[in-house]
């Protein structure tokens, strides 16, 4: 009674609670916020405190002194810090509201169709004890697709891949629900491991994720150079393994690629095993139509190329790519009538 | 013709996008099945792209995505293309319709129709049933009769029903003979009976000039109306009632049960008026002929 109360003065929200970025879509206004998936806590006289969340927690990491914290509450897709996530989406509710308390919205909130039950009770009750009036959940590759807006209610197959910062979601989808889903416990954070791993190993020098994550983003490329020559070339900083001395070092297109060749093999091997798995009808539609890419991971330069070699079919990288599973969960939220049947809820 | 060529309203479909991507794949020199086969896209979607027919393409979202990748294979920055695409074709920018199957109802009435229909039957039913029962029971006491006189009492507000007319149409009553009065007792020897008859003791007080009271002997029905149709009495009296007509001229008294009927003039009882059960109708109740006993049944035709 008195949380429907508190609903009329709430903005009702759909929640991309992704493992790199978080994404807030608002009834009515929106995407109003997207901003890394960290928070920082700090603790003092042995409490701890919520120093900063978003963008500004993000530079804190792997910067902090010792009574500070940044942490990634988020993992693979999933919660691996409860209490911390609740902290983040108590913080986005706030932020969004311009305000502390009254305020209970609706919330939907996105889960990778690989989570278990466990995982998506853990994103409902975060939600819910962040003073969400009521938590509906939609599995990520279906909001993504409805972002990327692709027909999915139509008998006709669509396969859409989501390279998010997590997981790598593929799924087959017809008639408004999925007919094959997969998802994989690889994206931007294996890509930055990968980049981070292959420089240790051929430069003897240990950087950072941060610094790691920045190389992909100018860098990164599923391929080598069609050429077969170096690409371009950024200097990347970090410490020393032989000396201990922090040092700089230049590295090339080329070798990026080379240390992201497993990441990218596994999303091809996933899209694969999703192409075996899938009715011979559906196939025959995607052959028609194509496979659309969204998520962070869908910019990697050429990975569209080499999907497309890897399967022969068209691939499309969905415009707003990083932003469409917020714009699908949000459409969910403005059309929630229409689209009750993707929501659902862990009770 | 240039000119004319310009001027020409812009067509529906976005050909300046697709001329310009044709343009630019061929400064590359490059055929379109090539393309075909670098980008996997099929050789009549990229011609219709740039062709600019839309309607051949299969959907907004993959008619965008294969622009896209054929503007960055050519070179052209894809957002500028497909924005200007947008631009072109208004019908991009729909949003897709999302509808999702629906099962199909089940066959039959729905229930909102069945709730109002029953609800509609229910209360003509009782519409039905009221209107019945309030017939075959009279609210108004004045009109209970017996069930088989029912048919004598004639509506109070009907106009009087003329003797003939009245007797014509109960057959059951006897023949109407008005030229045999028939007595049963002399007037003479009725006449000097009246000193010896006392008047009854238990004879409510009669009005003044009251000549004439009614007096049950058993339960009887009885009706007294004037020559205007005014009913002044319209029950059963019971056994020992009596009803003292007031001083009129002319009232006629209807009787369902003559036996039972005593009029008393005067303080003395008159003849009979018929036998019990006998049906009287329309009789004058006057003081003197009462008293001559011309009020008695006519005697059955032999």
């Amino acid at each position: 009674m008195f949380s429907r109360l508190l609903g009329f003065m709430s903005a009702d929200m759909a929640i991309d609670l992704g493992t790199a970025n978080t994404l807030v879509y608002v009834k009515g206004r929106g995407i109003v916020l997207d901003e890394p998936s960290v928070v920082a806590i700090a603790e003092v006289r042995g409490k701890k405190q919520v120093l900063a969340v978003g963008d500004e927690a993000k530079l804190m990491l792997g910067r902090t002194p010792g009574n500070i914290s940044a942490i990634r509450p988020l993992r693979d897709g999933v919660i691996a810090d409860f209490e911390v996530a609740e902290e983040m989406i108590k913080h986005f509710i706030r932020k969004v509201h311009n305000r502390r308390g009254f305020a209970s919205p609706l919330i939907i909130v996105c889960v990778p169709s690989g989570s278990t039950a466990v995982e998506r009770r853990a994103i409902q009750e975060s939600a819910e004890s962040a003073g969400a009036r009521k938590v509906l959940l939609i599995e990520e590759p279906m909001a993504a697709a409805i972002g990327a807006g692709l027909p999915v209610t139509e008998p006709s197959g669509s396969m859409i891949v989501d390279i998010g910062g997590g997981t790598t979601e593929v799924a087959v989808i017809s008639l408004g629900g999925i007919v094959y889903a997969r998802s994989v416990r690889v994206g931007g954070d294996k890509m930055d491991e990968a980049i981070i791993s292959y420089i240790r190993r051929n430069h003897n020098l240990l950087i950072g994720e941060s610094s790691a994550e920045r190389i992909k983003l100018e860098l990164g490329a599923a391929s080598v150079p069609y050429d077969n020559e170096e690409g371009p070339y950024r200097e990347v900083k970090g410490r020393d393994l032989m000396n201990g001395v922090p040092r700089e070092i230049v590295v090339s297109q080329r070798a990026i690629a080379e240390s992201l060749a497993e990441p990218v093999a596994q999303i091809v091997e996933a899209v694969k095993v999703a192409l075996e798995n899938t009715p011979p009808e559906l196939a025959a539609d995607i052959v028609d139509k194509g496979i659309v890419l969204t998520g962070g991971g869908a910019l990697l330069t050429r990975l569209d190329q080499v999907l497309r070699d890897a399967t022969g079919l068209p691939v499309m990288v969905a415009e707003d790519a990083l932003q469409c599973v917020a714009l699908g969960t949000g459409r969910a939220l403005e059309e929630m009538k229409r689209l009750r049947n993707v929501l659902t809820s862990m009770y | 013709m240039i000119s004319f060529r310009g001027a020409a309203p812009a067509e529906p479909n976005a050909t300046r996008v697709g001329a310009d991507l044709r343009t630019a794949r061929e400064n590359l020199g490059w055929t379109l099945p090539a393309v075909a086969t670098h980008l996997r896209i099929r050789l009549p979607y990229l011609e219709a792209i740039e062709e600019g027919r839309i309607a051949d393409l299969p959907g907004n979202a993959y008619a965008l995505g294969f622009l896209r990748t054929y503007a960055g294979a050519v070179g052209l920055d894809p957002d500028e293309v497909a924005r200007r695409f947008r631009a072109e074709a208004a019908d991009v920018n729909r949003k897709t319709e999302l509808t999702f199957p629906a099962p199909v109802p089940e066959r039959g009435l729905p229930a909102g129709a069945m709730m109002l229909l029953s609800l509609v039957l229910a209360v003509g039913a009782y519409a039905f049933w009221y209107r019945a029962s309030s017939d075959s029971q009279p609210v108004e006491p004045v009109r209970a009769v017996p069930e088989r006189l029912a048919e004598l009492a004639p509506a109070p507000a009907a106009p009087p029903v003329p003797v003939a007319v009245a007797v014509v149409a109960e057959p059951a009553a006897p023949a109407p003979e008005p030229a045999a009065p028939a007595p049963t007792i002399s007037p003479i020897a009725a006449a000097a009976a009246v000193p010896q008859t006392p008047p009854a003791a238990t004879e409510p007080a009669a009005p003044d000039g009251t000549r004439l009271v009614l007096r049950a002997k058993a339960d009887s029905w009885m009706q007294v109306r004037d020559r205007q149709g005014n009913v002044l009495l319209n029950r059963v009296l019971r056994a020992g009632e009596s009803w003292p007509a007031p001083p009129k001229l002319a009232l006629l008294l209807t009787t369902g049960n003559a036996g039972g009927t005593e009029i008393v003039v005067d303080g003395q009882t008159t003849a009979a008026l018929g036998a019990d059960g006998a049906v009287r109708r329309d009789l004058l109740l006057d003081a003197d002929q009462a008293k001559a006993g011309r009020l008695a049944p006519p005697k059955p035709a032999p």
